[in-house]
């Protein structure tokens, strides 16, 4: 039929998914299929798309059937599918910290759990992630968003030890700030100093690209990283490797 | 054509010697360097030919005096240096604490941490000048834990995370990128003088890891070239464990 690889990116209409998807199709070696609530508008084929509600089991697993339907094989799979959201723990109403587990982490465990039965019997295949520099160490207010972030680096590891000798490899990207639709907001002229504080946080002193990302993932997923497993790949411009405090350099 | 310039440190065998090979096999011209002339220039013949052309240039990491003539010949012969590769490193005598020579932990840091430094310092002063750039040093799974018997080794690999991390942070606004690869057990000379040591190692390595296998030096080259490349443009102060999932457990 073809010998392009199948890679599921979910959440991949916008944002750090909408540019991997991009990034697998230039590269040539992938056919990209989208799991999102809405169809990206005009982009190149070849990718395919199914219209899924991360947030629901049943949802995930019929369009995960209808995929393996019709291409017999999933080799890849990009949890990029996620959501932003903050407040203060005393404060935080349970919906809305639910609403973030429920996409960012419930969502990455349970399209890994249908894609990896395929896998599985492939004896083959790579999953990569999308955590934070957030699910690393915290930023103030983000009590919600980075509990999910941290749940999906343990996830990671677990699944990553669970199918190494299945040949499946699981790892997962820390992006540090990028701009994408999700945070675009943050552009507004009450809310750009809150952009400009996390962009300060990178010591490369600019935010990412949603590109910039997508290669880190394309790597993850390709057969250069055959060693690679149960890790992760931070992409911050240098913030989490630590700090200037004070001047003492000039 | 890509004209792009690699320094590979260490390149005279295993993952450095892999690397000079996908560097020179994605098109890049290499600059190799080592202790050993003969087996440098052997490997020299076996590099995907440049228009640039490859080079060897004989040097101890340990000698300040040599790694600074090194640069000097550097900053003659090319326009620019693009990446470099800082994978010189040798195990040192397995030896418990109690019993080991002062002499012989110095041996160790001096060639895997001072010989590091010594690069980095040239490396930084060149491609800040550039405003481009990407380093890569070479830490190992002993640069994130501790593992008996070669306590100097992994000091010396746990110090090159955070040389790494503070070098990322230095160069950072001149655009100059500094990241670090933490190999498993890999293919290598290295592991074959340990490998000959002990009989039942290897099975115990793949037990070890995930994964279930020892490293091709390849593998791990794929990861190094990766970093020097592009597609990690906003990757710096990172390092990247390619280990077939030792570290995750």
């Amino acid at each position: 039929m073809t010998n392009k690889k199948i890679v599921i990116v979910t959440g991949g209409s916008s944002g750090i998914g909408a540019a991997t998807v991009e990034k697998f199709i230039i590269d040539g070696k992938y056919i990209p299929v989208i799991l999102d609530l809405n169809k990206q508008q005009a982009k190149a084929t070849p990718t395919d798309y199914f219209e899924t509600d991360i947030t629901k089991e049943e949802s995930i697993a019929t369009s995960i059937n209808k995929i393996e339907e019709k291409y017999g094989e999933i080799y890849g799979l990009v949890n990029a599918a996620g959501r932003g959201g903050g407040g203060h723990a005393h404060q935080l109403e349970l919906d809305e910290w639910e609403k973030n587990i429920s996409l960012n982490l419930t969502g990455t465990f349970l399209v890994s759990k249908h894609c990896l039965k395929v896998m599985i019997r492939q004896r083959l295949g790579a999953i990569c992630n999308v955590s934070s520099v957030v699910g690393l160490q915290s930023l103030t207010g983000a009590t919600q968003y980075s509990a999910s972030k941290a749940g999906v680096l343990g996830l990671t590891r677990t699944i990553a030890l669970d199918y190494a000798l299945l040949g499946i490899r699981a790892n997962a990207v820390c992006p540090g700030y990028v701009d994408t639709e999700g945070v675009s907001h943050l552009n507004s002229p009450e809310l750009q100093w809150v952009r400009d504080e996390i962009v300060q946080c990178a010591p490369i002193r600019r935010a990412g690209r949603p590109d910039e990302v997508a290669s880190v993932i394309e790597f993850l997923i390709s057969e250069n990283s055959s060693l690679v497993t149960g890790t992760v790949i931070t992409c911050d411009g240098g913030w989490t490797a630590g700090r200037h405090v004070g001047n003492y350099l000039s | 054509m890509i004209s792009k310039t690699v320094l590979v440190i260490g390149g005279t065998s295993g993952i450095g010697e892999a690397s000079a090979k996908v560097f020179s096999s994605k098109g890049w011209a290499v600059i190799l360097s080592g202790r050993d002339k003969l087996r440098g220039e052997a490997i020299l013949n076996q590099l995907t030919p440049h228009t640039l052309g490859h080079c060897f240039i004989k040097a101890d990491v340990t000698s300040e005096n040599e790694i600074r003539t090194m640069f000097e010949k550097i900053r003659a012969q090319y326009e620019q240096l693009n990446a470099a590769f800082n994978s010189a490193g040798i195990l040192g005598e397995p030896d418990n604490i109690s019993s080991m020579s002062e002499q012989e932990f110095r041996r160790v840091i001096d060639v895997n941490l001072i010989g590091t430094f010594n690069a980095l310092k040239y490396e930084m002063e060149i491609m800040s000048k550039q405003r481009s750039g990407s380093i890569i040093n070479c830490s190992s799974i002993g640069g994130v834990v501790g593992m008996p018997g070669i306590s100097a080794y992994v000091a010396s690999k746990h110090a090159i995370i955070g040389l790494t991390k503070s070098a990322a942070l230095e160069v950072a606004p001149a655009g100059v990128r500094v990241n670090c690869v933490s190999p498993g057990a890999t293919f290598t000379p290295m592991q074959y003088s340990m490998l000959a040591k002990d009989p039942n190692l290897k099975a115990s390595l793949e037990g070890s890891h995930p994964l279930g296998r020892i490293a091709n030096a390849e593998e791990v080259a794929n990861a190094v070239f990766w970093l020097a490349s592009d597609e990690s443009s906003f990757v710096t102060g990172s390092n990247l464990m390619v280990d077939g999932g030792f570290s995750a457990k």
